[in-house]
């Protein structure tokens, strides 16, 4: 008896399968594993050259009742968090409308604002520590020296250090999030500008009411993977202050790294790790939950 | 009509026949191959001529000795010293030399040999360290061929790996089960790995090669590579000289200063520093001396330890259970250190922009805007390969003069040395290699390539340095250096040092108030690390 033929679909599906099975492999093994091996450590006591042995809930209370610092670290991320992402939603956004006009040579300007993107993190830390240098940096240089104008002590006053690492990874990510709003507006029917136009509308107008709708899922895409990179900045802290002055740049992972490679505890660390899970997969949500009201999403014609 | 693609039980049987015919060539192939190479042992008789010496014959004869005090009678005008009964005694040293006996003998004894086959396989020995960078050509021209002579029958392979990675990947390789042979480790971290079983003792490698580490390595060294009285490490450098006086002559003539006489305490310290500090407008142009400034970044942790041993104090117990710094000198150091600020820097908002970790106190100091700081062994090095002319000097950190029991000595509680990972494959090959780097010649070529001090004395000699005019001085303060007790706690104590020192000097909490807290909570870590032991 032949067997029956598969129909389209199904033929489809198992090839949509096949394509996806490197990425679901990988996923299961590289991430989704050591997921679950973080969680279970958290509830253990293990220093990773010997076995771990169970703990329970000890490394959860002690980082909610003892450890100053977990809640200092916290706070240091949230508040470059909050200092980073508008900058990079804002600036990524003008950049990307300024590079979107029809100016000689906008595709050299889109190519200088994404060059530092390419540059490796750990480079573009040292050059910026130099930028940045109170005493012998190019700024106060251009600014206070040759100009008479004060220079924020970057990277050595705890008020400023922040301010100035976000400097710098704005500086460094900026191209990723212009080359998406650039590809936001560029898909932005021309005929939406020309109805509003013979409405009246000027550039601002048709700014607020056409542009902007129409990137908002862009947007959020900028807003949610803002807040999950910048919950996890690490190496520019680890280069330039290593979480001074006065541990004003003692990020939540910098923390969680001193505590597994330095004290070594992973026991701890992997509990730290679980509770950063949780903190981005909640603002996620939120975003998610907020967009629902505010991102307009173009409906297909049926 | 649609081909069958279903295979015949014929043809499986051909397959399953030619698999195993196959299967069965092989494996007469591979047994027709080279066999493994191996070490053969056996007892040789070998002949050897003894000769037996019989010593020198000494004779003390010893006499106690008896003073008796000057005696002071105070009356109520004068002063009268009656005179004292002095009593002299004499020691006698009589040495009797006897005329040596020589005796030669021949005797056959039996000797254990080792016999490497000509063709044995060659071993890999995996090799991971973090300096190669820039010594990649004495590693591949000089280092690996002259081991490799005198071992045919082992391979190096160097892994290069990042500084600022490498216990993430050392820790990574050994719970995977694949961890190299030998490792580039700092000796502030041994104890740590010791502890938990990461690094292999070398007790039984030392003993069976007949080393004497007191007699090959500076004193301030070896210890350091070890743990409750187990070696895991040999050191590769002569880092325990981490806190050298460094300052530039050249400045020093300008002010009138002898340019060859360096402040050698506190207070000389002071004056020539605020002699060599240039205000301008109310604003200092030229510092003298940044008193917390060490080494290089802002570790505030070093300068407590740095200054702690030339104040006349010691940071633990020997058996390192106990803090010791918590004391008149430990409050003397932390308070003279916020003094020296205030006075010589006008405010920590002076230095701080100097105590990043790019080194703009090296640069300020390359270029006349500091005149004085403290550096390891290794800014020798950097400061030739960075400012060639510079005119500097290098001696001892001066010493607090106010303390009577104080002298120029320096601390050593770190550098760098080599041991070999839980899991390591190679053993015996690895600790060839191990011994080569840090006893053997290997040490002598990197060290000396480097123009850095070697923790074997007997390297520092070579003429290989005698090109540096600042040789012999950077290397009369290598023996000034004492050993720190090490815990696996160590990396959690400096950066609590660190970070309450940093609130001190900010204006956050007196000299008091940190020193109380950093005694308190290095003992809490010290207490709760040896009670779980």
């Amino acid at each position: 008896m032949r067997a029956p033929r598969w129909t389209i679909g199904r033929r489809e599906a198992v090839w949509g399968f096949v394509f996806i099975s490197p990425w679901v492999l990988g996923f299961l093994i590289f991430s989704l594993g050591p997921m679950v091996a973080i969680i279970a450590w958290g509830f253990t006591e293990y220093d990773i050259l010997q076995a771990p042995k169970l703990a329970g809930l000890e490394n959860y209370i002690e980082i909610f009742t003892e450890d100053e610092k977990f809640l200092k670290s916290l706070a240091n991320t949230a508040i470059y968090v909050g200092l980073l992402v508008p900058c990079q939603v804002v600036i990524g956004f003008l950049l990307a409308v300024l590079v979107n006009t029809k100016l000689p040579m906008a595709a050299l300007f889109r190519a200088f604002y994404f060059l530092p993107t390419i540059m490796p993190l750990v480079v573009a830390s040292i050059v910026w520590a130099w930028v940045l240098q109170p005493e012998l940096g190019l700024l106060k240089f251009l600014l206070e020296d040759t100009m008479g104008i004060p220079t924020p002590r970057f990277m050595v006053d705890e008020y400023w250090s922040k301010p100035g690492i976000v400097i710098l990874t704005v500086w460094s990510s900026i191209g990723v999030q212009m080359i998406l709003f650039l590809a936001a507006l560029q898909a932005v029917p021309p005929h939406l500008y020309e109805a509003a136009e013979i409405d009246g509308a000027g550039p601002l107008r048709k700014l607020i009411h056409v542009t902007i709708p129409l990137v908002s899922p862009t947007i959020f895409l900028v807003i949610i993977i803002g807040i999950i990179n910048s919950f996890q900045v690490f190496t520019t802290a680890f280069v330039l202050t290593q979480g001074g002055p006065l541990d004003s740049t003692l990020f939540y992972v910098l923390y969680l790294w001193r505590k597994a490679f330095v004290s070594f505890e992973f026991g701890y660390a992997s509990a730290l790790a679980t509770i950063l899970f949780i903190i981005i997969m909640f603002l996620t949500a939120l975003s998610f939950w907020v967009s629902r009201r505010l991102v307009h999403y173009e409906q297909p014609e049926s | 009509m649609r081909k069958d693609s279903r295979m015949t039980r014929r043809q499986l049987l051909r397959i399953a026949g030619g698999v195993g015919v196959s299967a069965a060539g092989v494996a007469a192939l591979a047994a027709c191959g080279e066999a493994e190479p191996q070490i053969v042992t056996k007892e040789v008789p070998v002949e050897k001529i003894v000769v037996k010496e019989v010593p020198v014959e000494t004779v003390v004869t010893k006499t106690e000795i008896k003073e008796v005090p000057v005696q002071t009678v105070v009356t109520q005008t004068e002063i009268k010293e009656v005179p004292v009964e002095r009593i002299v005694t004499q020691e006698k040293v009589v040495t009797k030399e006897v005329p040596v006996e020589r005796v030669v003998t021949r005797e056959v004894v039996k000797e254990v040999v080792k016999e490497v086959p000509a063709m044995r396989e060659k071993v890999k020995v995996r090799w991971q360290e973090v300096w190669a960078d820039a010594f990649q050509p004495t590693i591949e021209e000089k280092m690996i061929p002259g081991f490799e002579a005198q071992f045919p029958y082992i391979e190096i392979v160097n892994e290069r790996i990042e500084e600022a990675q490498m216990y993430e990947i050392y820790l990574t390789q050994i719970a995977g089960g694949d961890p190299p042979d030998v490792i580039q480790i700092q000796e502030s971290r041994v104890p740590q790995f010791a502890v938990r079983g990461g690094i292999i003792p070398l007790d039984a490698f030392i003993g069976k090669a007949g080393l004497n580490l007191s007699e090959i390595f500076y004193a301030g060294e070896w210890p350091k590579g070890s743990w409750l009285g187990v070696q895991y490490a040999l050191p590769l450098d002569n880092t325990g000289a981490w806190y050298l006086f460094w300052w530039n002559k050249d400045t020093f003539e300008e002010v009138g200063l002898d340019p060859d006489t360096p402040p050698t305490t506190w207070t000389e310290l002071e004056e020539m520093a605020l002699k060599t500090t240039v205000r301008e407008g109310g604003e200092i142009t030229r510092h003298g001396m940044f008193v917390p400034e060490m080494i290089k970044g802002a570790r505030t942790d070093a300068s407590f330890k740095g200054w702690q041993f030339p104040a006349g104090g010691h940071m633990f117990t020997e058996d390192a259970k106990q803090v010791l710094f918590d004391d008149a000198i430990g409050l003397r150091n932390v308070t003279w250190q916020l003094d020296m600020v205030e006075k010589l820097n006008d405010g920590w908002d002076n230095i701080q922009g100097y105590m990043d970790a790019v080194g703009a106190s090296r640069t300020a100091f390359y270029n006349d805007l500091l005149t004085m700081r403290v550096e390891g062994v290794w800014f020798l090095g950097v400061m030739r390969r960075d400012a060639p002319d510079i005119n500097a000097g290098v001696t001892h950190m001066p010493y607090d003069d106010t303390n009577p029991n104080a002298k120029p000595r320096s601390i050593s509680d770190d550098g760098w040395s080599y041991g070999m990972p839980k899991g390591a494959q190679n053993l015996e090959e690895g600790w060839e290699w191990l011994r080569y780097l840090t006893a053997d010649q290997g040490n002598l070529d990197f060290m000396g390539n480097l123009k850095r001090p070697s923790s074997v004395p007997k390297f520092n000699e070579d003429p290989l340095y005698q090109t540096e005019p600042l040789w012999n001085d950077l290397k009369s303060v290598l023996p000034l250096v004492e050993a720190s007790p090490i815990t696996p706690v160590n990396p959690d104590i400096d950066q609590l040092l660190k970070d309450e020192m940093e609130l001190m000097m900010a204006g956050k909490q007196s000299p008091e108030e940190t020193l109380a807290s950093m005694a308190g909570q290095t003992r809490e870590l010290l207490d709760e690390f040896f009670d779980s032991l």
